[in-house]
């Protein structure tokens, strides 16, 4: 920057200094960004939450198909009890493995 | 930690530390509405375009890999807003701020003698400038970034900012001068 540059600098800094930002603005911008987040874990809950459910639906498709085969299993075999056995297993271990995890989604969804 | 730097707060608030985005906030607030000011000539939509470049901020932050300065970034987010209302308010008539409505702060002037006649007719030369030349006097003489990210934050190359800095410069000058 030579001399005149510096003057020309100089002069449109002190015609047009820098402005304040009004009292209240960043606490609004605060208030609005906590909102974002909230809506974003609710948004991850929720799809936790689906998945969750889609994989539970899917595996209840599949044992209900083994039981009715099983059902129609001819007399002196175990038929459907078995299944619905591996079901209740199934559900228990989840159970288990899931409280923490679905407690703690679900206290970010609600 | 006294004075973190944007990415150390900006990694805080990746794990989670929402309010730690406050910190980015006060760093940033005065030097955005600053540029959307200029940009607009108008404080009240320069209010709602700096809490609309936070708010798009925070929610892209994943996608800020980091490749320029955070400032840079949350400047072109501002910038983008701010051209985008001037260009729609391009349809209704511009209320531009007069002589007492610019606000001063006890910031000196660093060049050479300059009375308050001297200011009012570089405020109206100022004033005369379109939004994306406002843009760079600010971005240069106030925010005093270098010449590269300007260039980043307007989105022309580095060569045509110095070109358009240089005839923003001789146009002040022009200005200044027919008012004498």
């Amino acid at each position: 920057m030579n001399k005149k540059e510096r003057e020309l600098a100089g002069w449109i800094r002190a015609a047009a200094p820098r402005e304040k930002a009004p009292a209240g603005l960043e606490v609004r911008i605060m208030k609005q960004v906590r909102e974002c987040e909230e809506r974003r874990r609710c948004r991850r809950a929720i799809g936790a939450m689906a998945w969750v459910c889609a994989k539970t639906a899917a595996a209840v498709i599949v044992l209900s198909c083994v039981a009715i085969r099983c059902a129609d299993a001819p007399a002196g075999t175990d038929g459907a009890s078995f299944p619905f056995g591996l079901v209740g297993a199934i559900f228990a271990f989840g159970i288990t493995c899931c409280y923490d995890e679905g407690r703690q989604l679900f206290r970010e969804w609600m | 930690m006294k004075n973190p730097t944007d990415n150390e707060i900006l990694a805080r608030v990746a794990r989670g530390d929402t309010e730690a985005f406050g910190l980015i906030v006060g760093r940033y607030a005065d030097r955005l509405y600053t540029l959307a000011v200029r940009i607009t000539n108008d404080r009240e939509s320069a209010q709602d375009i700096v809490q609309e470049s936070f708010i798009r901020a925070y929610n892209k932050l994943d996608g800020f890999r980091g490749q320029c300065a955070f400032s840079s970034w949350i400047f072109r987010i501002a910038y983008n807003l701010s051209i985008d209302s001037c260009r729609r308010r391009s349809r209704r008539p511009l209320v531009r701020l007069t002589d007492r409505e610019v606000q001063t702060d006890d910031t000196p002037a660093t060049g050479g003698p300059c009375d308050e006649e001297c200011l009012g007719r570089m405020r109206r030369a100022l004033d005369r400038l379109s939004a994306e030349e406002r843009a760079l006097v600010t971005l240069y003489y106030e925010e005093e970034r270098p010449m590269v990210e300007i260039a980043a934050i307007v989105g022309i190359t580095e060569t045509n900012a110095k070109v358009r800095l240089h005839r923003v410069r001789q146009r002040i000058r022009r200005y200044m001068e027919e008012e004498q």
